[in-house]
């Protein structure tokens, strides 16, 4: 699988596991990675591959899959369902990596969530594929942007 | 991770951050007490740290610093906030770049490696980095305030 088929799946298996449902809305190229989403949680890779990836959501978004992760209903963020959330990001990047074949070696870094209002998310300006997703009906994104060379 | 290692890396980012805010912008930093940047607009850059250890910096920056240090880099005024985003990531590369070569170069084993930068700009942000013990290091200067907050997982 290459590395956009290989997140695709893993978000759907992984979001499904939690016993959510989520539909793939398709996938755009952007000239940057960039994100202007109240939660936003950023894992960067390196040796093998540079670059970074970002989970983007609305709060509701985030406050839905925490709540299905902790197995109770989680109407604010907090340090249980930021935690969650990070390692929700955690998860899906190893399963996507995992997914993806290659032989090269790629080490990925701690989970960083930023949370906020009006905020500008700007990361590289790499060429970048952002991967849609429907959970209920509203609209989250896994983005993967690798450096070349 | 040990204290005593704990505190040597994040002793290096320290060194790091002094040393290339005078070589590149000739800004000298002074220790700060605990502070806010108070300022309306403020830069963050997240780095990545990985190899034996994993971790992260953040280093935040008020605007008028910002201004310094890129007109500096760029022998001149940069008029796009997607400009002086990239600078100001690169300036975080370069000095947790030096950073790490001096943990490599002292624990042989350590293989840091930094992830590309990641920048932000906004109000009322929160950073959180589940698992991760850290310090953080504030600066004043004469173009305004720093705040370096370093940890790893497992840290102290």
């Amino acid at each position: 699988m290459g590395i956009n088929e290989s997140f695709n799946s893993a978000v759907i298996e992984l979001v499904e596991g939690f016993g959510l449902s989520t539909k793939f809305q398709g996938e755009e190229i952007e000239s940057a990675l960039s994100s202007a989403n109240q939660v936003n949680v950023l894992i960067g890779l390196t040796k093998g591959l540079k670059g970074n990836l970002l989970l983007g959501m609305k709060k509701n978004t985030a406050l839905k899959i925490a709540s299905a992760m902790i197995g109770s209903e989680v109407l604010e963020l907090d340090d249980l369902s930021e935690s969650a959330i990070s390692e929700f990001m955690n998860t899906l990047v190893g399963m996507g990596l995992g997914n993806y074949e290659s032989d090269i070696s790629i080490d990925f870094s701690s989970p960083t969530l930023i949370i906020g209002e009006g905020m500008f998310l700007m990361i590289s300006k790499v060429a970048t594929a952002k991967l849609l997703f429907k959970l209920d009906d509203e609209i989250f994104f896994i983005s993967i942007s690798i450096e070349k060379g | 991770m040990e204290n005593q290692r704990f505190s040597e890396f994040t002793a290096c980012f320290n060194d790091a951050l002094r040393e290339i805010s005078k070589d590149m912008a000739g800004v000298e930093l002074q220790t700060a007490e605990f502070t806010d940047i108070a300022v309306a607009k403020k830069y963050s850059v997240i780095i990545g740290i990985v190899g034996e250890y994993k971790g992260r910096a953040l280093i935040n920056f008020g605007s008028d610093l910002v201004t310094k240090i890129t007109e500096d880099m760029n022998y001149g005024p940069l008029d796009n906030t997607t400009d002086i985003g990239l600078y100001m990531g690169e300036f975080a590369n370069i000095l947790c770049g030096k950073a790490v070569t001096n943990i490599n170069n002292r624990y042989k084993t350590c293989e840091l490696r930094l992830t590309p930068p990641a920048i932000f700009s906004g109000e009322k942000i929160r950073v959180i980095t589940p698992k991760l013990q850290s310090s953080v290091f504030y600066y004043s200067s004469l173009f305004g305030q720093v705040i370096m907050d370093v940890g790893f997982e497992g840290g102290r």
